[in-house]
């Protein structure tokens, strides 16, 4: 059982692992596309960034989700410690 | 661990392919479910609409499984006040109208209101007499409880796994039957053959 670790060890790698995943969610003609990348991969984190600023650049609305539901958080730029953006695109009158 | 890792792996992998091989509008409706509170999920599986409060005016909108004409003002009674229309400029599923309506009239309504056109009645195939609409509900809504109960019972699972502690489990389970084992061994010798 030696390569096993503490229950104690694998909670606490699985929770960090599972707190530093992000997704960034594009709603198009598809439902939906999403982009996942984790905070301490720093590579991953300057292309969400990168799309962040295409996407509110073309005219896309960012709002961070609250995940309960809930009114979210219109964002104005890029914050890697939203777990959830999703991206409207522009809108119009119909 | 290396056997841990491959089956998260696989679950993973199964999960994406699922969730590539539902269609757009299943989608749709799947992100538009994840973002409702449970009280506005039940009244849009139940009605096919929900209601959202303006966030910068506190009205209450309700919002209608439809193409178009789908967002009603209503008044302290519950009254219709009126009818906006307004969606985004890209062609999306209606899930995604749906949540995109919803986000805007939480988080920028007034931006939102402003290039929205006002009607004061639902116009002849608009609204909850759409019958494409309906149509549309009950091929993609009303055929999502079982995605739902799969994601209920999944995120069930994972919340009881740390408390009942996995590990542990597994170790007394495999002391257990090396114990099992071992007593019928003897039982099983001692009757049987003394």
């Amino acid at each position: 059982m030696s390569f096993m670790q503490s229950p104690q060890t694998f909670e606490k790698n699985r929770d960090r692992a599972a707190n530093t995943k992000r997704v960034q969610i594009v709603m198009d003609r598809f439902g939906d596309t999403r982009h996942e990348f984790d905070v301490t991969d720093a590579q991953a984190v300057a292309l969400a960034e990168e799309r962040f600023r295409q996407l509110t650049g073309s005219g896309f609305r960012a709002a961070a989700l609250s995940g309960d539901g809930g009114p979210g958080k219109l964002l104005g730029k890029f914050d890697q410690n939203v777990e959830q953006t999703l991206f409207i695109p522009h809108l119009q009158g119909g | 661990m290396l056997a841990v890792r491959r089956t998260l792996r696989a679950l993973q992998n199964s999960a994406l392919g699922r969730r590539r091989r539902m269609t757009p509008e299943q989608r749709g409706v799947d992100l538009l479910l994840a973002n409702l509170t449970p009280q506005q999920r039940r009244e849009y599986r139940r009605d096919r609409h929900f209601d959202v409060i303006g966030g910068q005016s506190g009205t209450r909108y309700r919002l209608w499984h439809c193409f178009q004409q789908n967002i009603e003002e209503l008044d302290a009674e519950g009254r219709r006040r009126g009818l906006w229309c307004f969606h985004p400029r890209q062609t999306l599923v209606l899930g995604d109208v749906l949540l995109a309506q919803k986000t805007a009239l939480e988080l920028f309504e007034g931006e939102a209101l402003r290039v929205a056109h006002r009607y004061l009645n639902f116009g002849a195939n608009a609204g909850p007499t759409s019958r494409i609409a309906r149509d549309d509900f009950e091929r993609t809504v009303r055929n999502s409880w079982l995605r739902w109960l799969r994601r209920t019972l999944r995120s069930g699972i994972r919340a009881i796994r740390p408390e009942t502690n996995f590990y542990r489990v597994t170790r007394i389970w495999f002391v257990a039957a090396a114990f099992s084992c071992l007593l019928t061994r003897v039982v099983y010798g001692t009757v049987v053959f003394h």
